[in-house]
């Protein structure tokens, strides 16, 4: 005696169809940021960025690095983190407040630590 | 965004994600009420529908901002850097003079304008949002085509349903969709950002 699967008869394969698009639905409303496309280190931009070490070591304010370069203080958070990749003007605009070549402040790799560049790699983690 | 909702001169903290999807909530549970309410005056027939249409844009102005905000709300306004741009092209000429006196805050570059973190976010939330209130009218106006075919075929299968019922579940559909039109952006951007940080 041959059993039933589901998906054999024509109401199996409608439930079925209807299961289907019901997975496309969920899939074509996910909420999807541009700014999040997949999960990059860090945050979700991709870029690795010096912004933080450089305010803190010039004594600069958020407030006052985001009115030099026209943005929102809060879009600077966003920066330090790594959760928003600036566009290629911002970035350019960040180098020169700094007065710093543009890959001195981002890439795509992570930096060397200011204490290992100072004092080698015979410091701190490596004994 | 701002981190504050100034509300009739009172000025209420936002800067937390959780205090502003709180808001989000508030603010559709009164359209509820706002919606049930014309439905009680008259089945959104005339001045149900009225009401609505005279509320919902104001109230979503006032609390939510983005269209139509002119700089009042929670979200910056949508078109904030285009009329700013042509605010500063000319401050002098007839239009701008006009613009100072019913938009003051149309001087104030960062409280008025988006940056481009804040674009991004912006259009992405349309995105979303109308990507799926496109998918809830194309349902409305399915539900609309097949009313015709369904209300016997229900009644085969023993449901018995007023003539009247598809007619106010559509209409009620498109009072909700219109509702979500003038706010849903907005609301994902409120209910989205991270909670927001005080200037160092």
């Amino acid at each position: 005696m041959s059993t039933r699967r589901f998906g054999d008869g024509w109401s199996g394969r409608v439930v079925a169809q209807f299961i289907f698009f019901l997975d496309r639905f969920v899939v074509l409303t996910q909420y999807n940021d541009v700014t999040d496309n997949g999960i990059q280190p860090p945050g979700g931009s991709g870029l690795y960025n010096r912004i933080a070490v450089l305010r803190a070591e010039r004594g600069i304010s958020r407030q006052s690095l985001a009115d030099a370069v026209g943005v929102n203080y809060q879009t600077i958070g966003f920066l330090e983190r790594g959760d928003y990749g600036p566009s290629l003007k911002l970035a350019f605009q960040i180098a020169e407040y700094f007065g710093l070549p543009v890959e001195a402040i981002f890439s795509t790799r992570p930096f060397v630590p200011l204490s290992q560049q100072v004092y080698g790699a015979s410091t701190g983690a490596s004994r | 965004m701002k981190t504050e909702l100034v509300l009739f001169g009172t000025h209420i903290n936002m800067a937390s994600q959780g205090r502003r999807r709180r808001l989000v909530v508030v603010v559709y549970a009164g359209f509820a009420a706002l919606m049930l309410a014309g439905w009680l005056i008259d089945r959104w027939h005339l001045w149900g529908a009225i009401l609505i249409i005279f509320v919902a844009p104001n109230v979503s102005r006032m609390v939510i901002g983005g269209y139509g905000a002119l700089g009042k709300g929670m979200v910056k306004p949508f078109l904030g850097n285009e009329i700013h741009a042509r605010y500063t092209s000319d401050p002098n000429s007839r239009w701008s003079r006009l613009c100072r006196l019913t938009i003051p805050q149309v001087t104030d570059a960062i409280e008025f304008c988006s940056d481009e973190r804040e674009v991004r976010r912006r259009d992405s939330a349309h995105e979303v949002a109308y990507r799926r209130l496109g998918m809830v009218v194309i349902f409305t106006f399915f539900i609309a085509y097949i009313k015709n075919a369904a209300l016997p075929l229900l009644k085969v299968a023993g449901i018995v349903l007023p003539a009247a019922f598809f007619d106010l579940l559509v209409y009620g559909l498109l009072i909700a969709e219109f509702i979500l039109f003038l706010t849903l952006p907005q609301t994902i951007l409120l209910w989205t950002e991270p909670d927001m940080e005080q200037p160092q």
